[in-house]
C-alpha cells in the first residue's frame, strides 16, 4: 500500500474529449434547460458555466419566435411534459448579442439549430460559421422540427430526410463539428443514427424528449394548448439508456467507433450518469433536473466521483467504465 | 433571454430548517429559518420549494426519491420572521406538491431556492397609499408589503376577496386571523366574498369600486382627486389581476399585479410562465413581448401585461 495521501482520497480527472473538443468535464447542460447560459449563472451564488464541461444554448431558428400559447407544461408521474414551442432569439441576435455575452469561452459551446426547411438549417448555420466561427464550437441539428417543404412531417423520423439535412448542414458549418440530436421515438432508431453518420454528422446527441399528453379531467381537454408534447425527465431515463445503448452498439458494429454520443434523458444523479457512460456515451447532458435543482451538475459530478472512486479505487481508469470513448482517468 | 431583467440578488439553494408551522387543515404557515433569503428579499419575490420533506435518518439516502412530484413549487415569500432570520410561506392545500410540502413538520429541512423574481420596485416608496388587492391564497405576500409599508411610512388597506367563507386563510368566524395580524403594521383589511356570506357581497373588484364610489372613508381619501399617492397592487387569479388591471386604467390609478403562473423552473429558462406584455408601459413605443411571471414578474406594471393578447 502506498502512503502517498493521494491515494486515500483519490480524486477523478474528468478531463475529456467529445469528437476533437476538450471539455473539462463530460457534463454538458442540455439546449432549453439553460437558455443561453449568461443571463441563467448570474441568478444563483457561486455558479459558473467555468464548472461545467459543455452548454447547449437554447434552439435557433433563422427568426426570433416567441412560441407556443401557455399551457406549455405538465407535470406527469416523474417526468414533465413540454411544448414550448422553440422560443428563441433568432439567429441574428445569437451572433449579435448572445455569443460576444460568452467570450471568452466559458465551456464548450453548443448551438443548437431548428429549421423549418433544410435551407433554413443550412443559411444559419453558414451565417454563424461566416460571422462568428470562433465565438462558438459546434452545431446541435435539432431534426425533431416538421419539415414544411414537406408536408410537416419532422425531419428526425426518416433515415432519408435526417441524411439531408445533415449534409447541408455538414457543407456549411466549415471545421466545426455536427452533432444530430435524434428523436427517439422512430421505428429504425439505429438506421437512422447511421445515415447522418454517414452524411458527416461527426456526434449525435441522444435522445429528444418523447412525445406524450396529459388530459385535464375538469375541463375534458388536453393540459398543453398545443395538445401533445415531449416527455422528459426521470421518467424517460430507461428508454434513453436503450436508445443510446443501441446506437452504440450500431456504431460499432459499423466500424463508426469515432462517432461520439452525447447521452441524456432523466439523468438526476451521479449514478444515472455513470449508466450513461457504460451504455456508450462520451458525455451526458442534463436537462429537467436543471430546473429543480439548478446547481445539479455540481452534484452530479461529486456523486460521479464518489462512486467512481469506491468502485475502483485509484488503480481504476475511468475508461474502463466505458465500452470505449471516454477518456477520464482516476489520478492517485 | 435577450429582454430578462437583471436578477435582484443571487438566490441561494440550499436545505433550511423549519422552525414553526401553523396549520388550520387546510392552510398551513411554515417558517423557516433562512438569514441568506430574510435579510436580502424585497416583498413580491418569491421561493422555489422542492416538494419533498426528507426523513430523519443519519444515513444519506443513495438515491433520494423526490421525483413525484417532479417541480419544485414557487411561493411568494408571506412574511418575516423577526429580525429577519427567515421567512414564511403560506399555502393552500391543492395538489399532491402542497400536501407534501404541508405536512412538513418543524424539525424537518424545507429544500429552498430564492429568493427569486422581481419584488417591489423603489419607486412604489414614493407612493403615499398602498391598496393591497387579494384574491384566495393571493393575500399570501402582503404580510411583507404591510410591514415594509408601515415601516417606511406608508399607508396601506387590504381589500381581501374570496369565493367562500370557507376560502378565507386562517378563518376565526367571519373574521381571518391574517386580517388581525396586519392590525400590528395598521394595515386595515376590507372582507368580499362572492357568495356574500360575509362581508361586502361580490368579488374584490365590486368592493373596490364600491368603496370608491361611495367614498365611506373606508379607504381613507380614496376620493379620485390624489391618485397618483395611491398604489393598487393586485395578487390573485388572472381573471381577478385583469379586472383589477382594467379597473385601475379606468380610474387612473397606478397598479402592478404579481403573476403567477405553472412554472418549471422559476428563474427564466424553461419559458413555461409566460403571459403575453409589452416591453415598455409607453404605449406609443411598446412592442410585443413574452413577460416571464418568474423573472420579468412577479411584481411587474399592469400595463406591461397585453390582458387581452395570446401569445401566438
Amino acid at each position: 500500500m502506498s502512503s502517498n495521501p493521494a491515494d486515500t482520497n483519490p480524486q477523478v480527472d474528468f478531463k475529456t474529449s467529445v469528437c476533437g473538443l476538450t471539455m473539462r468535464n463530460p457534463i454538458v447542460l442540455a439546449s432549453g434547460t439553460f437558455g443561453y447560459g449568461s443571463e441563467i449563472a448570474p441568478c444563483f451564488k457561486g455558479m459558473s458555466l467555468e464548472q461545467v464541461g459543455g452548454i447547449s444554448l437554447k434552439g435557433i431558428f433563422w427568426e426570433p419566435r416567441r412560441g407556443n400559447n401557455t399551457p406549455r407544461i405538465a407535470e406527469t408521474a416523474a417526468g414533465l411534459l413540454n411544448a414550448i414551442g422553440l422560443e428563441g432569439v433568432g439567429t441574428v441576435a445569437m451572433v449579435e448579442e448572445v455569443l460576444p455575452q460568452l467570450q471568452p469561452k466559458p465551456c464548450t459551446l453548443f448551438i443548437n439549430v431548428c429549421g423549418t426547411s433544410i435551407d433554413e438549417y443550412q443559411r444559419i448555420i453558414a451565417y454563424l460559421n461566416e460571422k462568428a466561427p470562433e465565438a462558438w464550437d459546434a452545431i446541435e441539428l435539432n431534426i425533431s422540427c416538421p419539415n414544411l417543404t414537406c408536408g410537416g412531417l419532422e425531419f428526425g423520423v426518416t433515415a432519408e430526410a435526417a441524411a439531408q439535412v445533415t449534409k447541408a448542414s455538414v457543407e456549411a458549418a466549415g471545421n466545426h463539428p455536427i452533432f444530430v440530436k435524434l428523436a427517439p421515438m422512430v421505428a429504425n432508431l439505429a438506421e437512422i443514427a447511421l445515415a447522418v453518420v454517414e452524411a458527416g454528422a461527426q456526434g449525435l446527441s441522444l435522445v429528444n424528449t418523447y412525445p406524450g399528453m396529459a388530459i385535464d379531467l375538469e375541463k375534458r381537454k388536453p393540459v398543453l394548448a398545443k395538445t401533445y408534447g415531449g416527455l422528459s425527465g426521470p421518467a424517460i431515463k430507461p428508454l434513453a439508456l436503450r436508445a443510446v445503448h443501441l446506437v452504440h452498439r450500431a456504431l460499432v458494429k459499423a466500424g463508426r467507433n469515432d462517432v461520439d454520443i452525447i447521452g441524456m434523458g432523466g439523468i438526476t444523479n451521479g449514478r444515472d450518469a455513470l449508466e450513461f457512460l457504460l451504455a456508450g456515451a462520451a458525455a451526458v447532458s442534463l436537462g429537467t433536473v436543471n430546473f429543480l435543482r439548478p446547481f445539479a451538475y455540481r452534484d452530479v459530478l461529486a456523486e460521479m466521483e464518489e462512486l467512481m472512486c469506491k468502485r475502483y479505487g485509484q488503480s481504476c481508469n475511468a475508461r474502463d467504465l466505458t465500452p470505449d470513448g471516454w477518456s477520464g482517468a482516476i489520478i492517485g | 433571454m435577450l429582454n430578462d431583467p437583471e436578477v435582484l440578488q443571487p438566490a441561494v439553494d440550499g436545505w433550511y430548517p423549519i422552525v414553526a408551522v401553523d396549520d388550520d387543515g387546510r392552510f398551513v404557515r411554515i417558517d423557516v429559518e433562512c438569514p441568506e433569503i430574510g435579510k436580502c428579499m424585497v416583498p413580491g419575490q418569491f421561493v422555489q420549494v422542492m416538494p419533498w420533506i426528507p426523513p430523519h435518518t443519519e444515513t444519506k439516502c443513495p438515491t433520494p426519491g423526490w421525483h413525484y412530484p417532479l417541480l419544485n413549487r414557487p411561493f411568494s415569500i408571506h412574511r418575516w420572521l423577526p429580525g429577519r432570520s427567515g421567512i414564511s410561506i403560506l399555502l393552500d392545500r391543492i395538489g399532491p406538491g402542497t400536501y407534501t410540502i404541508g405536512s412538513a413538520r418543524p424539525g424537518d429541512q424545507l429544500r429552498l431556492i430564492g429568493p427569486l423574481g422581481q419584488g417591489m420596485e423603489s419607486s412604489s416608496l414614493g407612493k403615499k397609499h398602498f391598496v393591497l388587492v387579494a384574491g384566495g391564497i393571493g393575500v399570501a405576500p402582503f404580510d411583507a408589503f404591510a410591514e415594509l409599508a408601515n415601516h417606511v411610512g406608508i399607508r396601506c388597506t387590504m381589500a381581501y376577496g374570496v369565493g367562500k367563507m370557507e376560502d378565507l386563510v386562517f378563518r376565526l368566524g367571519n373574521r381571518t386571523r391574517l386580517a388581525d395580524e396586519m392590525e400590528r403594521f395598521r394595515c386595515k383589511t376590507y372582507l368580499a366574498s362572492i357568495s356574500g356570506e360575509s362581508g361586502h357581497h361580490g368579488t374584490v373588484i365590486d368592493l373596490l369600486n364600491n368603496q370608491y364610489k361611495l367614498c365611506h372613508g373606508c379607504f381613507e381619501r380614496f376620493d379620485g382627486d390624489n391618485h397618483d399617492d395611491y398604489l393598487l397592487i393586485g395578487c390573485g387569479p388572472w381573471a381577478m389581476l385583469k379586472a383589477l388591471a382594467k379597473w385601475a386604467e379606468a380610474y387612473k390609478f397606478d397598479c402592478t399585479v404579481l403573476l403567477e403562473e405553472m412554472m418549471g423552473c422559476g428563474f427564466g429558462v424553461c419559458r413555461s410562465c409566460v403571459v403575453p406584455g409589452w416591453t415598455t408601459t409607453d404605449t406609443k413605443t411598446r412592442e410585443h413581448c413574452n413577460i416571464t411571471s418568474c423573472r420579468h414578474g412577479a411584481v411587474i406594471d399592469a400595463k406591461r401585461i397585453d390582458w387581452d393578447g395570446s401569445i401566438e
